[in-house]
């Protein structure tokens, strides 16, 4: 059982560090249009990028609360498992290379696209009376007796029922 | 799976929910269900949202048929409104959604927002996708199973696309929604925050906090709102604060309590405050303000989903009422329902939650996609896989397992009588599956309740559940008057393990593994037209012991899906303490099998 297990760590190790290296390669090539780096005959601070992407990622995706990778099962022959075990490696690296990825394109998607549309629409809605967002609204206690500003029901008309095929159709 | 050219002349629907929590599938053909199961069950992970394949493989292997044979596909939801509502939100809350974004958009982007792709690829499915709105699944899953040819239709739950509650009317195969309450005001993310308050995870333990509420002081007989209800029990008058409650039922709550809406915790700062302390520490010991916290948002719920039904019975004047939604599986709240709606009738589905509305979709689908007539209403809740006696005998063989088989179904009654009244904990895996997050009497453990220590012996060497947590008994249709102050006629989701009723004063010492510490207990019925073995079992009991019923709790470990196949359960039960297994027509003692033991407790989660 130990020898297995430190077999499956090993595969695991190797597959990481293929990873590793692959990712350090595509950032070699991706980056020597551009200039970037001293190219291929210093490949060690390509290599040093990588795993702090990577690593940046896991930590990422830790502060967003992300599961692990699942477990892989444990009844299994040897070399399956070993052939798992570095699949998982190197799942793991670019879990991190792919968390890195999706915060920066996603900030940049937040702060340019949710941001700016935001601040247009609270410019526009500014001054208009009733506009402000409902999720900001402050509700009157009920113990603090009758507000005259308040509706008088928080029910609103519906009437989804029966619709046209089409409809049912569109995922809108 | 395989593609072939359709060879069944029957209509066949799929309705599919998941992506959230307790992914689920369920098969209809020609209007009536065949299968239905929820994922968790097969996957063996607790609420499971993933894609439902297992589910889905279940049931259309169940009908021998395959994914060419469908005629449709129903989605439970409208994923793009539901997307639009998640982007205004984090527009409304910029910058402080900044987290809750970036948790949420990869799996938006790469598979909620694009079910049809998903379905695709996973299924090999390519004819059509109908979309049915959240809540009409929800009320589609209420009404078109139901009994009723009208009724008043109340949905309530966390939140769908926009709507968190709605009430509307049923009327044959016909369902609409007439009016609704929208994001962010929801009651059910209300008792959501007060669950995640309270130290228990979402989604999860709202059932932890309705069973923690006796505990806390209030006066139940005083009326909702009246400074009466809340003198005892300060929590009460501060929990109001939070909600402004209409005489119509509909309500508002004041957001700056609540921080779902932008970020990834449930109570605010604020509510905090109000509420004099940090959230509680899932390891930290329950105090006697947590047990009266759990009481004022019990009493609140109840007041609210009480005003907005004597709304619908008003507005739609239906005699009437179908509940869904997991506000609905609130079965203290469904006690009081006909003593004080007005209504005279009630009907809740087995899987009121989300899970049932791929019931609810596939439902709506064959009524109004399609325009077929309904076809068919839910009697039972035992819609899942089932085991023959040959599948579970090789399964014996296989494992080389140590059982004995019973000639007659007779026998095998009167030894599980016989070993339920000597004090055993026994597995009672029996038929089909239960549809929903009840064991019912198919995958359950059965105990006697009138032994003293049975709740102290089930919690110590089978569930290890908090101790607060009741159990609940199991009893026959014909002797619940006996027992129980229940609603005459017997309401039906009381089968379902769906309505708490007060024991009667002298049977609760006779029973004190199943009586709570408020005198209530949540009963099963058991009618022997749905579930005869069982309800022989109860009786033949009673005749054993003088009274005819039982304890009965969900077959699982704790933090697991309640068991599905034959080997998830002589799993539970050689981990646990669970003394013997009937599985089908045979029994499994587990002290006959020592070399398959282990500790459950290792795995045991929440």
């Amino acid at each position: 059982m130990t020898a297995r297990f430190i077999l499956g760590t090993l595969a695991r190790a190797g597959g990481f560090a293929a990873g590793w290296a692959v990712f350090t390669l595509a950032l070699l090539v991706a980056t020597r249009p551009m200039g970037l780096g001293p190219g291929f005959s210093r490949p060690l601070p390509y290599a040093i990028a990588a795993i702090i992407i990577s690593l940046s990622g896991h930590l990422i995706q830790r502060w967003l609360n992300e599961g692990a990778l699942p477990a892989a099962p444990a009844n299994q022959g040897l070399f399956r498992y070993i052939y798992r075990q570095k699949l998982r490696g190197l799942a793991l690296f670019f879990k991190g290379t792919a968390g890195f990825n999706n915060f920066i394109f996603l900030s940049i998607a937040y702060f340019i696209g949710i941001g700016l549309t935001s601040l247009f629409m609270r410019k526009e809605s500014s001054g208009k009376p009733g506009s402000r967002p409902a999720a900001k609204k402050s509700v009157p206690a009920a113990a603090t007796g009758v507000d005259p500003t308040m509706p008088s029901s928080y029910w609103r008309d519906l009437h989804v029922g029966k619709q046209d095929a089409d409809a049912y159709y569109r995922p809108y | 799976m395989p593609i072939t050219a359709p060879t069944n002349p029957s209509i066949y629907i799929l309705g599919l929910s998941c992506h959230y929590h307790d992914a689920a599938a369920t098969l209809l053909k020609d209007g009536v269900v065949v299968a239905a199961a929820d994922e968790e069950r097969f996957s063996r992970l607790k609420h499971d949202p993933g894609f439902p394949i297992h589910a889905i493989t279940w049931c259309l292997q169940s009908q021998g048929i395959t994914v060419a044979d469908l005629s449709l596909v129903a989605w439970y939801e409208k994923p793009f409104v539901k997307f639009e509502r998640i982007l205004r939100s984090h527009l409304e809350n910029f910058p402080r959604g900044f987290k809750t974004f970036q948790m949420a958009m990869p799996s938006w982007l790469s598979e909620k927002i694009r079910v049809r792709s998903v379905i695709r690829k996973r299924l090999g499915y390519r004819g059509d996708v109908a979309y049915i709105d959240h809540h009409l699944s929800h009320a589609a899953g209420a009404f078109l199973p139901s009994p009723y040819r009208e009724a008043a239709i109340v949905t309530v739950d966390g939140v769908g696309e926009w709507t968190t509650t709605a009430y509307g009317i049923g009327r044959d195969s016909a369902v609409e929604l007439l009016k609704d309450i929208r994001f962010p005001h929801s009651l059910g993310l209300l008792y959501s925050s007060i669950t995640a308050y309270l130290g228990f995870t979402v989604n999860n333990s709202e059932y932890k906090v309705m069973g923690l509420s006796p505990y806390g002081r209030m006066d139940r007989s005083a009326e909702g709102g009246s400074p009466q209800a809340g003198a005892a029990n300060p929590y009460y008058a501060k929990l109001r604060q939070v909600i402004d409650l209409k005489p119509d039922g509909s309500y508002c709550l004041d957001m700056g309590y609540f921080a779902y809406q932008r970020s990834d915790r449930m109570p605010s700062e604020k509510l905090c405050r109000l509420l004099e302390g940090d959230i509680r520490k899932p390891e930290a010991e329950l105090l006697p303000r947590h047990h009266d916290i759990a009481a004022a948002v019990q009493r609140i719920t109840e007041d609210v989903v009480l005003g907005m039904l004597r709304h619908a019975r008003k507005e739609t004047g239906c005699e009437n009422v179908v509940l869904s939604g997991g506000v609905a599986l609130n079965s203290v709240c469904n006690g009081r329902i006909l003593r004080q709606t007005g209504f005279k009738s009630v009907w809740i589905q087995p899987n009121a939650g989300d899970g049932g509305s791929s019931m609810g979709a596939a439902l709506q689908a064959h009524c109004s996609v399609l325009a077929q007539p309904r076809a068919w209403r839910l009697d039972h809740a035992y819609l899942g896989p089932a085991y023959t006696p040959g599948q579970v005998g090789a399964f014996l063989a296989t494992r080389n397992i140590k059982h004995t088989r019973f000639p007659s179904r007779e026998a095998l009654l009167a030894e599980a009588a016989r070993l339920l009244q000597a004090g055993r904990v026994v597995g009672w895996f029996q038929g089909h599956m239960e549809w929903g997050p009840r064991a019912l009497g198919a995958r359950s453990i059965l105990a006697n309740p009138c032994l003293p220590n049975m709740q102290a012996i089930l919690n110590d060497k089978v569930k290890h559940r908090e101790a607060f947590r009741p159990f609940a008994p199991a009893v026959c249709a014909d002797d619940a008057e006996t027992y129980f102050e229940c609603d005459l006629p017997l309401p039906t989701p009381a089968d379902f393990m769906l309505m708490v009723y007060p024991i009667r004063k002298e049977w609760r010492e006779r029973l004190p593994a199943v009586t709570h510490v408020d005198g209530s207990g949540r009963l099963q019925t058991v009618r022997r037209e749905t579930n005869p073995l069982y309800y022989d079992l109860i009786k033949d009991f009673g005749r054993l012991s003088g009274i005819p019923v039982l304890v009965n709790t969900s077959f699982n470990i704790r933090g697991e899906p309640i068991v599905c196949s034959p080997e998830d359960a002589y799993r539970c039960m050689m981990g646990t303490g669970i003394d013997c297994l009937f599985l089908e027509d045979a029994l499994i003692v587990r002290e006959d099998n020592p070399a398959d033991k282990w500790d459950a407790d290792a795995v045991a989660g929440d």
